[in-house]
């Protein structure tokens, strides 16, 4: 009896489902091998290189706050400032003066 | 029947991902996305601490400031020297000069570099009329206008910008040309870096050196400077908060959904413990399940949240977190603790979501088959 030719010309591949499955299989675990390998490359490469160069520049010039936050604010200060002195309002960083409204006797004090 | 053979099982949970891909999808993005945030936010926080750190690790043990009731003031250098080098303990005192101080574009740190310094790699001073400047100091034609009168000078340099964490907006200046800038007249200064024999003994000199010292004065001691850097200045624990509200949330919604998935599919269950498969098979066809979907995941949203971090010379965090306005310094932050911020985040969402995975199948393993396919009808 003759059979269909083309039953039998079929592409395994395309047939058998579990081809598909192998290679999903294949690329969660190369992708995840891949994706921690260079985590780890990265982190044993670069541990400790960034800091070297600020931290040459922060001993030559003796100093002690960073440039994280900008110029003027508190937090460049080597230390909390005194109480009840505002070092933001520093007449030559040309920050605006502060509003007196909030300085003013509110009603209903003596 | 006897357990099954581990190639099979996998290929099998594969394949059973493959008849409903877009649910596979989904779960896959969701898992990424929450790693992800919750990646960021941590691993920003703790590099910018550990990196702030290990830079001031360089700093001077103490940092000796003159205070009155106007705020700070400057001190007289040669006689605040002589009293400190008396006091046991100390190796060194010098002087700084620095302060803040107006241009066009903004405020900027003026640092006076004193000539002859005394350390081995101290930065030379510039010429009288000269500057370097950091890489955020915006200059015009080669030149730089400094300090209400509007100074002028030439800018001879440009510090790196890897450097950017400590000289972003910093202008050294020599000696003179600072004092002058900042209004601080010959022979006084902003204050004093004292280096001390023992690091460890720089807390038990702070009262000595107070009262060594004729007018009030705080100390700040390394310690103290490291701290400022990894406490709320930075919003530590807001930004982990804000990050944490919305991950938690993902993760309990993740964990709902993967839990009503695995109950709903009681009958497949029951069909395969009528066929032969012992409890141990489903357990191991659920655990591969899901690790090929929540492994991936969760790495794929741990590289994504490690590239925007610690690619070098990002300044997004400055813009958004610091308060800079452009140009923001740029950030070269170290990985070195990054690893074990991303294992832990990695369990916050492995656990949870394997055992919500497991819990409904182990549960269903106990029952008996029939119940199962009676019920799934």
């Amino acid at each position: 009896m003759a059979t269909d030719p083309k039953v039998h010309a079929a592409d395994p591949d395309k047939t058998d489902r579990l081809v598909a499955a192998r290679r999903l299989v294949t690329a969660a675990v190369v992708g995840s091998l891949l994706a921690a390998g260079i985590l780890a490359f990265h982190v044993a490469y670069f541990s400790g290189r960034p800091v070297e160069p600020p931290r040459a520049v922060l001993a030559a010039i003796d100093g002690s706050s960073l440039a994280l936050v900008p110029s003027g604010r508190p937090e460049r200060l080597p230390a909390p400032p005194p109480a009840g002195v505002d070092l933001r309002y520093d007449p030559g960083l040309g920050f605006p003066p502060p509003d007196p409204a909030g300085l003013l006797r509110k009603g209903g004090g003596p | 029947m006897t357990g099954r053979s581990r190639g099979g099982i996998v290929l099998w949970a594969s394949r059973d991902l493959l008849r409903r891909p877009a649910d596979a999808l989904l779960m896959w993005l969701c898992l990424a996305a929450t790693a992800a945030v919750l990646s960021t936010a941590l691993l920003l926080t703790q590099a910018v601490s550990d990196t702030a750190c290990r830079i001031l690790s360089a700093a001077p043990s103490l940092v000796v400031r003159r205070v009155d009731s106007g705020g700070w003031s400057p001190l007289p250098v040669a006689e605040a020297v002589s009293r400190l080098r008396s006091i046991p303990g100390v190796v060194s005192v010098r002087p700084r000069l620095w302060g803040p101080a107006s241009t066009e574009n903004g405020p900027v740190t003026v640092v006076g570099i004193l000539p002859g310094g005394a350390r081995q790699d101290a930065i030379a001073p510039p010429a009288q009329g000269g500057a370097r400047v950091g890489p955020g100091v915006a200059v015009r034609d080669g030149r730089l206008l400094l300090g209400a009168a509007g100074r002028s000078f030439t800018v001879l340099e440009r510090l790196p910008p890897d450097t950017a964490m400590v000289s972003h907006d910093l202008v050294l200046l020599n000696w003179h040309d600072a004092g002058e800038v900042l209004g601080i007249p010959p022979g006084f200064a902003s204050d004093l870096a004292v280096g001390v024999y023992h690091p460890q003994e720089a807390e038990v000199l702070v009262p000595e050196i107070a009262a060594a010292l004729p007018w009030p004065v705080t100390i700040t001691t390394r310690t103290e400077a490291e701290a400022a850097y990894s406490g709320p200045s930075f919003r530590r624990g807001s930004l982990a908060l804000l990050a944490f509200s919305p991950g938690l949330l993902a993760m309990l919604l993740l964990v709902a959904l993967t839990i009503r998935e695995r109950v709903s599919r009681k009958e497949e269950i029951g069909l395969f413990r009528a066929i032969g498969w012992t409890t141990a098979d489903l357990l191991r066809l659920h655990l591969v399940r899901a690790l090929l979907i929540a492994v991936p995941g969760v790495l794929a949203g741990m590289v994504a949240a490690y590239g925007l971090v610690f690619r070098q010379g990002i300044s997004w965090p400055s813009r958004i977190l610091l308060g800079w306005p452009r140009p923001a310094p740029q950030l070269f932050l170290d990985p070195s603790g990054a690893l074990q911020v991303l294992a832990s985040i990695g369990a916050l969402i492995l656990l949870p979501y394997l055992a919500a995975a497991l819990a409904p199948v182990l549960w269903a393993g106990l029952s008996d088959p029939r119940d199962l396919l009676e019920k799934g009808r």
